[in-house]
C-alpha cells in the first residue's frame, strides 16, 4: 500500500511539472493566500488568483517559497502548476492576463462547457443552484482556528 | 528495485521532455507551422492525471448536480449540523500538508436520507448522508468519515473513474482546435457529449458500482494519516466502520468493501495519546449538534 501511495505521489509531482528554483509557476486555484510561513494558518501576505505567475525560490516538503511581483511568501504545492499550458477556467483570472494567453489556457472543461452541458440537461438547473449555494459557503481562518483550539486540536496562537 | 528504477527513468524522461518542449516553445513563433506543431504537442493529454484543477472543479460541479437531482438524495437544510460538519472537514484540510487543495476549496453538504453513504465529487465537494452522520457517534468518528472522503479527493479517485475512451475523445476535441482561439460549435457540441459521458462515468461509480477495493483501502489508510495529523483519534475510523457493518444493506455497504475487511486492512492501530479533557470537549459539542 505504501508503495502505491509513493507511486501516486510521484505521478502527482510529474503532473505538476518540474519545480526548480527560478521556475515560473501558475496559480491554479481560484484564489490562494500567499502565507508568511509554510503552514496553512500562517498570516497571509497577499492573495493570488488563478493565472497569476510566480517565481519559485525553493521547495520545503509540500511548501514552495515563491515571489509574486515584489512580495515573497509560501504556497502549498497543490495551489500551483509548473506546466506552461495549464488550463484555467477564467473565473479567477486577473485582468492583467492577456486575452491570447487566456483563450489558449481556457481550452479545457470550463464554464463554457458547463453552460453547454446545462443547456443540454435543463432538468439539472435546480440541482446546479444547490451546488452554487454549497460552494458559496466558506469558513474563515479565525472561525476555524477557534474551533480547533476549543477542541484541543490546535494550540492557542498557532 | 526494478519498479524504483523504472519510476526514476520515467521521472527523468518526463522532466527532460517538459524542459525541452518548453524551450522549443520559447524558440519558435506561435504563428509558424513549427510553432503550432510544438504547441500542439505540448498540449497532448492522455489520462485523468492530465486534467487540471479547474477542469476537475467543473466536472465535480456537474457530478454533484447529478447526485442532488436524484429524488433519493435531497439536500438537507440544517444550518447547525452543516456548520459543524464544515468545521470538522476544513480542520482536517487545514492541518494536513498531504491534502490536495482543489480549485475552489472543499465544500460540504448533508443529504436528507437515512441511507448510510457519502460522495466525494472531484474538486472537493463532499456530500454526506444523515444516515452516515448518525453512524458517527463522536466528533473523532465524524472526522474519520470526512477524512476518508477528503482522501478520495486527494487521491483523485473521482476523475480516475472516467473511462479512458471518453478522456481520449475529450482531449482530441480540445487538442484539435489548439491553433484557434475558440472551439467551433460542432466541436463544442461533441465536447459537451463527452463531458456528459465523463460525468456519467463518475456518477455511476459513486452511486452504483463503487470504487475498487484498492481505492477504498488507500483512502482508509490516508484518512487515518489525516486524522493523526489533525490530532483526532485515528481509531475513530475503525470504530465507525464497525458500526456501519450492522447498519443493514444498501448505500455504502453495496458500493464499498465489507467494513470487516476494511478494518482488517487498516492493520495495527496508529499510536495515539488521548487528551481526556480535549476529547470530552469534542464529544460535548458533537452531542450538542447531533442528539442521538
Amino acid at each position: 500500500m505504501k508503495r502505491r501511495l509513493g507511486l501516486l505521489a510521484l505521478v502527482v509531482l510529474l503532473a505538476s511539472g518540474a519545480q526548480d528554483p527560478n521556475d515560473t509557476l501558475t496559480v491554479t486555484r481560484k484564489m490562494a493566500k500567499l502565507r508568511g510561513e509554510k503552514r496553512l494558518f500562517a498570516p497571509a501576505v497577499a492573495e493570488v488568483h488563478e493565472g497569476d505567475k510566480l517565481v519559485l525560490e525553493k521547495r520545503e516538503g509540500a511548501w514552495l517559497a515563491v515571489q509574486f511581483e515584489k512580495l515573497k511568501g509560501w504556497l502549498h504545492e497543490s495551489e500551483v502548476s509548473a506546466k506552461p499550458d495549464v488550463r484555467l477556467s477564467g473565473e479567477g483570472v486577473s485582468e492583467t492576463y492577456t486575452s491570447s494567453e487566456t483563450s489558449a489556457a481556457r481550452k479545457g472543461f470550463n464554464p463554457e462547457v458547463e453552460k453547454s452541458y446545462r443547456t443540454k440537461n435543463p432538468a439539472l438547473e435546480v440541482a446546479f443552484r444547490l451546488v452554487d449555494r454549497l460552494q458559496a459557503r466558506a469558513v474563515s481562518d479565525d472561525d476555524l482556528r477557534a474551533f480547533l483550539v476549543e477542541g484541543g486540536l490546535l494550540k492557542e496562537g498557532q | 528495485m526494478r519498479t524504483k528504477l523504472v519510476c526514476t527513468l520515467l521521472a527523468l524522461s518526463a522532466i527532460a521532455c517538459g524542459t525541452v518542449m518548453s524551450t522549443l516553445e520559447d524558440a519558435t513563433d506561435a504563428n509558424s507551422v513549427e510553432g503550432k506543431l510544438i504547441r500542439g504537442a505540448n498540449r497532448l493529454r492522455k489520462s485523468f492525471q492530465d486534467l487540471d484543477p479547474s477542469e476537475e472543479h467543473f466536472i465535480g460541479r456537474s457530478v454533484a448536480a447529478e447526485i442532488l437531482a436524484l429524488p433519493r438524495y435531497p439536500l438537507a437544510d440544517d444550518e447547525s449540523q452543516l456548520a459543524y460538519v464544515e468545521r470538522v472537514g476544513h480542520g482536517i484540510v487545514a492541518t494536513n500538508d498531504d491534502v490536495l487543495l482543489p480549485f475552489l476549496d472543499y465544500r460540504f453538504g448533508i443529504l436528507a436520507t437515512d441511507e448510510v453513504n457519502a460522495f466525494a465529487c472531484p474538486g472537493g465537494l463532499i456530500l454526506v448522508t444523515r444516515g452516515l452522520l448518525a453512524a458517527a457517534r463522536t466528533e473523532d468518528e465524524l472526522a474519520a468519515v470526512l477524512a476518508h472522503e477528503v482522501a478520495h479527493v486527494t487521491l483523485r479517485h473521482g476523475v480516475a473513474a472516467i473511462k479512458q475512451a471518453n478522456l481520449t475523445a475529450a482531449f482530441g476535441y480540445l487538442g484539435a482546435g489548439a491553433a484557434q482561439a475558440t472551439l467551433s460549435d460542432e466541436d463544442m457540441a461533441k465536447l459537451t457529449d463527452v463531458f456528459d459521458d465523463s460525468v456519467s462515468d463518475i456518477v455511476q461509480t459513486l452511486v452504483t458500482s463503487g470504487y475498487s477495493r484498492d481505492a477504498e483501502l488507500a483512502a482508509d489508510q490516508l484518512a487515518r494519516q489525516f486524522l493523526a495529523g489533525t490530532g483526532y483519534d485515528p481509531q475513530g475510523l475503525a470504530r465507525v466502520l464497525g458500526r456501519m457493518s450492522s447498519s443493514g444493506a444498501g448505500g455504502m455497504l453495496a458500493t464499498h468493501p465489507a467494513p470487516e475487511d476494511r478494518i482488517e486492512a487498516l492493520g495495527s492501530p496508529l499510536a495515539y495519546v488521548a487528551d481526556a479533557a480535549a476529547t470530552a470537549k469534542r464529544d460535548a459539542r458533537h452531542a450538542a449538534v447531533f442528539a442521538h
